[in-house]
């Protein structure tokens, strides 16, 4: 922090003098709307000489007579004058594209000619929100776009995304990440949304539809999010500085029992059953009001595990600038995190180097290398990590204190032997049971070379190499922990683990693209060839013996080490084409096409073409429209294409002897090898197809616009494996194409920008998407994990599991159940237990009677945002929801005292013959039917809604007046406030965020999500 | 022009990628069973699924809990399902893990016999190899046929079209157990040096041969077959051995050991070592366990007898120098047999399973003569010389062959408790037995045993049914 004080002062005070021979005063407006334009560039010709226009157009800059002046603005085009004698130079730039921007594959868009669905994110939208993830950033602003947040983990917070849905079979219960994942492109490279500093970026394009994401076929199905980086502008150099500082808590916590309501609980549910009471009246006293250090009194776990207030800093420092032929972005950035759970904390540090160079009118070329380093820490928690802590913090039974009067942690307790839990005390295992730390190192440099032979054709050659290198070690301490009386060592024999995982993907790409006018039509093609291959290496070693804890290099111990690695590969191979054609801009049409070649396929179905169609009309320009002034803009477009995915493994065609079938002869250890796996050489591509039919409109001079979009996407042939015959000798199942998935679903988004007196401006944007996703066909249905089935005519992984239709009133009822059939636990059915709906009507519950209880994919998302600008003041707030999404409540805090495991507060509402009117079943010793645990998984009651509605951020913000900051020395000085998650509307149970809930979490062992507080300060000159 | 095409069509050819990708820890299949290394490898995997969890790592010793030796507390695996006798049908987990792991391990050993005869290597190794997997697919049919009755008798390569075939008749898999045992017993060596120690002998296929017929009450030949083995000099340890035999320092014993599955901890690999000290909770520092011996198998011990302390830890016991306290344990008690006195040996330990011991060869003599010939002098010897070893007096003199039988009984439920016998010994001895050991289960809380005629097999996995519908008819009552 002191350090990074010293180099901000040391840039502050640096000045910057040129020859000063007149001084040149003007203003620069647009064209079209006459409107001052901010942010154009002036540059002395031939210098690095320049500057910016303010935000009410206008410039000041210092020229020699005779030089000439350059003004330029993106999408516009760029004028020269020569400066003479004149010290006022006011210049109007006419829109060489009219209107925004949009970043598309492989080049740029002008949003009114695009004839696709793609959604766009400029980070001025994202205002200060201090999102230490890029991804988080799209959350509420981008329709069609779903976040599901796992963690909050420092270090591990990348939410899992989705574009409109999951369009593949194969995805998983276990693993939603993988085969769903949109592929992400930082400036043209395969890469990943965590490995970018957000503040490094200028744009995120999302492609959602076929047509806009065609071109990069194989990888595509899955959506394609495109992310530019900020990149030099010419003129002297401009220096950006970023920091801010927050302080973020838990936004909520699980609310669990103390000891003595756990005590007391514990009792009835021994009574209740028959047995006698587990704790005396005098340790109910103990546990109430505490009096001997062995009974815990004090409160819950989570107030010693949860952190309130941990900082989060984070410093960005970027230079910009150049000549005319060559520009230059450097940018570095540092950020702190200390977690909200105990012993949990990232650091992250960033670079990039983003360099553009004209070398002669016909040839250009560029360097860009970015790279970070990120540095996390997490308690190892007896070989696992912090969500297992979490996960033990709900669980674990609450009567023993964490460490004991002669100073050691508690690891059971002697005066409570059979009557509680024997384990480590979670929280002195988090603090003294080892580390993990894993630091992911990631590299990206690309080079360029673009030449253009003759006007309007150009060639371009790209490569770049993604590395990414993770080290792990893991170190696991020998403690010496007591029950009270006996001192003894537990959690293992002190352990390293180490480890180390390097994946390199390789990108070769040439394009080559040429465009041309004929009377009113404009055409426009591009042909492309693109290869990329990929590597992973991993390598391991663990020793154990470790008695010291300060020791933790492998050399430092010696008893029973181990070694094991691996390697995987796969590559990709294609070819593509795109033609534009438009007339007069009012007619637009656009083909892709793309040939893939992947090596995951085998050789008989390797190749696949995808290609895809689009068309626009832009009414709003035809001849009759346009004495229509209150539309500006008005278009329909409609697109038609086809996209493939390779998500099946890597060998999954190849079929092979598995050589890690171990056995042990004579005390020592043999290979064995045995087939694992059934393969199927004439595995083809998955084809994900979509429709999508959309509405661009701009409204009321300007002051509205409007995109909506309808779409249907199918995936075909999907890639799954269906179960084969345990005869075969059980193996997994081959991959197979069959079945169809459907997705449909509307995006609808708003944006209006108003003006009130002439200093008050806002805007109001919203968004909503709405998704239905179907499996259309399926030849045999799965269950997996014995809760969550994929049928045909339903969702994909829907709940499956017994429905509670309500509580036993007496044991008569509960054992002579005309009317609700013979229960699960028969005769043993009792008064205060749940009532599970006999479905089929055959008088008995069983397995027959599950069905599907609940929808885990998202339905709708929606955001809103509104902004406030007054002279330097802002305001921003962003709200942002989910309605429409069931996610599993775990079996953690839920089973009824059946042991001796924790439960969650809902439990002081259950059911007694003195508390009839509650949906809370009975306590009950040993008794597993009112729990999950019984036949599957999935019980109605633990398949909650989690719909939420959350204020994302809210943001206070002053920029200086420029009349003062350039007395300092600053073009710009802003400080801001800013709330992260600081309001949250949802029925979700209390104590458990909505937007954390994993979808399958059996166990609740999330990492909580942070609300935060945070100030900070931008400054450039 | 020209020169910047060159240029890039130069580019062009260093960008290019090779799609032919193969697994880097895989052997391809066609390359496979190639030499004399590629035969063992083959062997070893068969070998490999005998160690897993739904075999002898976990599943086996559990089968006490569903029967009437113990309890398993926890019912997300099964074990408690089934052994309360509802809650469990065929779309549970255990119908569908046993069916599906015996059938793993058939299928490795079926390739072994179809592509080792083909390998150009040592003959008489050769002819060992094929043995072992015949041993091993014996040992699983034999599993599958106990528990299903009627199952598909797979012994060629099939394909997915080829795998939906109907059940074949329980006479024709034993046919094959049979042709197997026999086979194998004619190939496999009495013993193994040390290095090969663990790999499947004579007497081990003769002892399964034994087993197998007894089972089928095919006694004149499951005499001949034990007679063979007592042949080889296997004999009982002598008493102060008996809870030793199933810990790592008497492994493999040539005496009264037969059969075990290897396991080894600390060896960095999961799997390979055994579960006995993390799932008995004789241990404090590893938590509650998963099986517990119940109060009335702990009273069916007779006085004296020296097996109750090897098999079952009470309350006040000392045991790894620990007092054992009994409520640490929802019955009171801890199983012992196989645990490795040692708080630090954790979840993989070193202890073999031992499958098939000499105790158990002269108690199917005992009981196959008791049922060919009636209480003989040859049953009465076989059995007392188990009682004798175990510290108690000979059996009564003049028991009639019903009060043979009844005694024979009660000496397999002691002898072989928690090595995986007593469970199917119930099966096999009919419904009146099993009803009479599920309701005699009384002393552990919320725990009801309700018998079934169905239950004397499980169902067929719904889900196989599903992939193959030739398996139907399902059996009786499921």
């Amino acid at each position: 922090m002191k350090k990074l004080m010293t180099v901000f002062m040391f840039l502050l005070m640096a000045t910057f003098s040129f020859a000063q021979d007149v001084t040149i005063k003007g203003k620069v407006l647009d064209g079209d709307s006459g409107e001052p334009l901010p942010g154009a560039n002036i540059l002395v010709k031939g210098t690095v000489r320049g500057t910016v226009t303010d935000v009410d157009g206008n410039y000041v800059i210092n020229a020699d007579k005779n030089s000439t002046l350059v003004f330029s603005f993106v999408g516009y085009q760029t004028v020269e004058e020569v400066v003479g004698n004149r010290s006022t130079i006011d210049v109007t730039l006419a829109g060489e594209q009219l209107g925004e921007v949009v970043v598309v594959a492989y080049g740029t868009q002008k949003k009114s000619d695009l004839t696709g669905a793609i959604g766009t994110l400029s980070t001025e939208d994202i205002g200060s929100q201090s999102v230490t993830s890029a991804a988080n950033a799209l959350s509420g602003r981008v329709s069609g776009v779903q976040l599901i947040q796992g963690s909050g983990q420092p270090g591990n917070d990348n939410p899992t995304i989705q574009i409109r849905g999951i369009g593949t079979v194969r995805t998983s219960a276990g693993s939603q990440t993988d085969d769903s994942a949109p592929l992400v492109l930082v400036d043209g490279v395969q890469s990943t949304l965590n490995d970018v500093h957000p503040n490094d970026i200028e744009s995120f394009s999302v492609l959602k539809d076929a047509a806009s994401a065609a071109i990069y076929g194989a990888r595509a199905a899955n959506g394609v999010i495109l992310v530019t980086t900020k990149r030099g502008k010419s003129g002297k150099a401009k220096v950006n500085f970023d920091s801010y500082i927050a302080f973020q808590s838990p936004t909520t916590t699980p609310k669990m029992l103390s000891s003595y309501d756990f005590a007391r609980l514990k009792n009835e549910a021994q009574t209740n059953v028959g047995l006698n009471e587990m704790y005396t009246a005098e340790e109910l006293e103990l546990f109430k009001n505490g009096g001997d250090s062995r009974y815990y009194s004090g409160p819950t776990l989570f107030d010693q595990g949860y952190v309130n207030g941990a900082p989060l800093q984070n410093y960005y420092l970027s230079v910009n600038g150049g000549t005319e032929n060559t520009k230059y972005l450097f940018s570095v950035g540092y950020q702190d995190q200390e977690g909200i759970v105990i012993e949990t904390n990232s650091k992250r540090y960033n670079f990039r180097s983003n360099i553009d160079s004209k070398i002669s009118e016909k040839v250009r070329a560029g360097f860009n290398i970015s790279g970070s380093l990120t540095d996390s820490n997490e308690p190892n928690y007896s070989g696992y990590g912090v969500t297992q802590l979490v996960r033990d913090m709900i669980r674990r039974t609450p009567l023993n204190p964490m460490t004991y009067d002669n100073g050691y942690v508690s690891a059971g307790n002697a005066a409570l032997v059979g009557r509680t839990a024997t384990g480590i005390h979670p929280i002195g295992l988090a603090k003294y049971g080892g580390n993990n730390n894993t630091k992911y190192y990631r590299a990206t440099p690309n080079v360029y070379l673009e030449v253009e032979p003759v006007k309007d054709l150009v060639f371009k050659a790209n490569g770049s190499v993604y590395v990414q290198d993770r080290k792990q070690s893991q170190f696991r301490s020998k403690m010496t922990v007591s029950d009270g009386v006996n001192v003894f060592s537990s959690n293992g024999l002190g352990s390293l683990l180490e480890s180390d995982l390097l994946s390199t993907t390789s990108t070769f790409e040439m394009t080559g693209r040429y465009q041309k006018s004929i009377g009113k039509s404009h055409l426009s093609g591009l042909i492309g060839y693109t290869s990329q291959s990929f590597r992973q290496d991993y390598l391991a070693a663990s020793n154990q013996g470790y008695n010291s804890n300060l020791l933790t290099e492998l050399d430092a111990a010696t008893l029973n080490p181990s070694v094991s690695g691996s390697a995987s590969e796969w590559a990709l191979e294609s070819l593509f084409g795109r033609v534009n054609y438009d007339y007069e801009g009012i007619y637009l049409a656009e083909m892709n096409v793309r040939y893939d070649g992947s090596s995951r396929f085998g050789a008989n179905n390797r190749y696949g073409v995808f290609p895809s169609f689009s068309l626009g009309w832009n009414l709003a320009k035809e001849e009759f429209m346009k004495d229509l002034s209150d539309i500006n803009e008005f278009k329909f477009r409609g697109s038609w294409g086809q996209l493939g995915n390779q998500n099946i493994g890597n060998y999954s065609s190849v079929s092979t002897i598995n050589l890690d079938q171990p056995y042990v002869f004579g005390n020592s250890l043999v290979s064995g090898g045995a087939a694992i796996a059934m393969a199927n050489p004439n595995v083809r591509w998955e084809t994900t197809e979509t429709t999508d039919i959309g509405l661009d409109a701009v409204l009321f001079d300007y002051k509205l616009s409007l995109t909506a979009d309808y779409y249907v996407r199918k995936s075909k042939n999907v890639l799954l494996s269906p179960p084969i015959s345990a005869t075969l000798g059980n193996l997994s199942p081959p991959v197979q194409n069959q079945g169809e998935v459907e997705n449909r679903g509307y995006e609808l988004s708003l944006n209006y920008y108003g003006m009130a007196g002439d200093e008050f401006e806002y805007s109001i944007s919203a968004n909503w998407s709405h998704n239905d996703n179907k499996v259309l066909k399926l030849d045999s249905e799965f269950l997996s994990a014995n809760k969550v089935l994929t049928k045909e005519g339903y969702p994909i992984n829907s709940f499956y599991g017994h429905r509670i239709i309500g509580i036993f009133q007496s044991d008569a009822e509960a054992q002579n159940s005309e009317k609700y059939g013979v229960q699960p636990a028969g005769s043993a059915a009792s008064a205060g237990d749940y009532i599970y709906e006999d479905t089929d009507g055959n008088g008995i519950v069983d397995a027959a009677d599950r069905v599907i209880i609940g929808n885990p994919n998202i339905r709708n998302t929606y955001g809103m945002t509104w902004t406030a600008n007054y002279k330097g003041f802002n305001f921003r707030v962003l709200f942002q929801g989910v309605l429409g999404r069931d996610v599993e409540n775990g079996v953690y805090g839920t089973d009824g005292l059946r042991g001796i495991e924790n439960l969650t507060e809902r439990y002081l509402d259950r059911w007694t013959p003195e508390n009839p009117d509650t949906d809370v079943s009975r306590v009950a010793t040993n008794y597993k039917y009112n729990t999950s645990l019984f036949v599957g998984p999935a019980l109605s009651n633990a398949i909650l809604d989690a719909s939420y509605l959350r204020m994302k951020h809210i943001e206070f913000g002053y920029a200086f007046p420029n009349e003062l900051t350039q007395n300092i020395g600053l073009s710009n000085l802003r400080v801001y406030v800013s709330g992260q998650n600081l309001l949250t509307f949802t029925k979700f149970v209390d104590g458990f965020d909505p937007e954390d809930a994993q979808t399958f979490n059996n166990v609740n062992d999330s990492y909580p999500q942070a609300k935060s507080f945070t100030m900070g300060l931008n400054v450039s000159f | 022009m020209k020169k910047y095409i060159g240029l890039f069509m130069f580019i062009l050819t260093l960008g290019c990628a090779d799609l032919e990708r193969y697994p880097l820890n895989s052997i391809g299949a066609p390359q496979f069973w190639a030499t004399g290394d590629d035969a063992i490898l083959g062997i070893n995997g068969v070998y490999n699924v005998l160690a897993d969890n739904q075999m002898y790592r976990e599943f086996m010793k559990h089968t006490d809990a569903i029967a009437d030796n113990a309890y398993s507390q926890y019912s997300f695996n099964y074990y408690l399902e089934i052994s309360e006798g509802r809650g469990f049908d065929a779309s549970s987990v255990w119908p569908s893990n046993i069916w599906k792991k015996s059938y793993e391990g058939i299928v490795r050993a079926n390739e072994v016999i179809l592509n080792v005869p083909a390998i150009t290597m040592d003959e008489t190794l050769k002819a060992r190899v094929i043995g072992e997997a015949k041993f091993l697919r014996a040992l699983f049919y034999f599993h599958l046929t106990n528990l299903y009755g009627n199952v598909p008798l797979v012994i060629t390569e099939q394909t997915i079209e080829e795998s939906l075939v109907p059940r074949d008749p329980k006479s024709a898999v034993l046919g094959q157990i049979f042709d197997d045992l026999e086979a194998a017993a004619a190939s496999l060596p009495e013993a193994y040096g040390s290095s090969e120690m663990g790999r499947a002998t004579k007497g081990a296929a003769l002892a399964l041969k034994a087993r197998v017929h007894l089972y089928n009450k095919e006694y004149a030949e499951a005499i001949a077959a034990s007679n063979e083995v007592a042949s080889l000099g296997y004999d009982l340890l002598p008493t102060a051995n008996f809870g030793d035999m199933f810990l790592p320092s008497q492994e493999n014993n040539s005496t009264e050991s037969i059969f075990e599955v290897q396991f080894l901890g600390n060896t960095g690999t999961s799997g390979v070592g055994s579960s006995f000290n993390s799932s008995s909770g004789a241990i404090p520092a590893f938590g509650a366990g998963s099986y517990f011996p119940i109060e009335e198998f702990v009273d069916f011990f007779e006085e004296g007898d020296i097996r109750k302390d090897a098999t079952v830890l009470s309350d006040g016991q000392v045991f790894a120098g620990i007092e054992f306290s009994g409520v640490r344990t929802p019955t009171g008690f801890a199983v012992i047999k196989g645990v490795i006195p040692d708080e630090m040996v954790t979840g993989d330990g070193d202890a073999n399973f031992v499958v098939i011991r000499f105790a158990e060869v002269l108690l199917t003599i005992a009981e196959a003569e008791n049922e060919l010939n009636g209480p003989t002098a040859t049953a009465y010897q076989a059995i007392n010389k188990i009682r004798n070893r175990a510290g108690l007096e000979n059996l009564p003199e003049g028991l009639s062959q019903e009060e043979l039988r009844a005694a024979i009984k009660r000496e397999r439920r002691v002898e072989l408790a928690f090595e995986g016998h007593h469970y199917f010994d119930l099966l096999r001895y009919g419904a009146e037995d099993l009803k009479e050991a599920m309701e005699s289960v009384q002393s552990v809380p919320s725990h009801e045993r309700v018998f079934d005629e169905k239950l004397l097999m499980w169902p067929v996995p719904q889900a196989e049914i599903n992939i193959n519908p030739n398996l139907l008819p399902q059996n009786p009552n499921w």
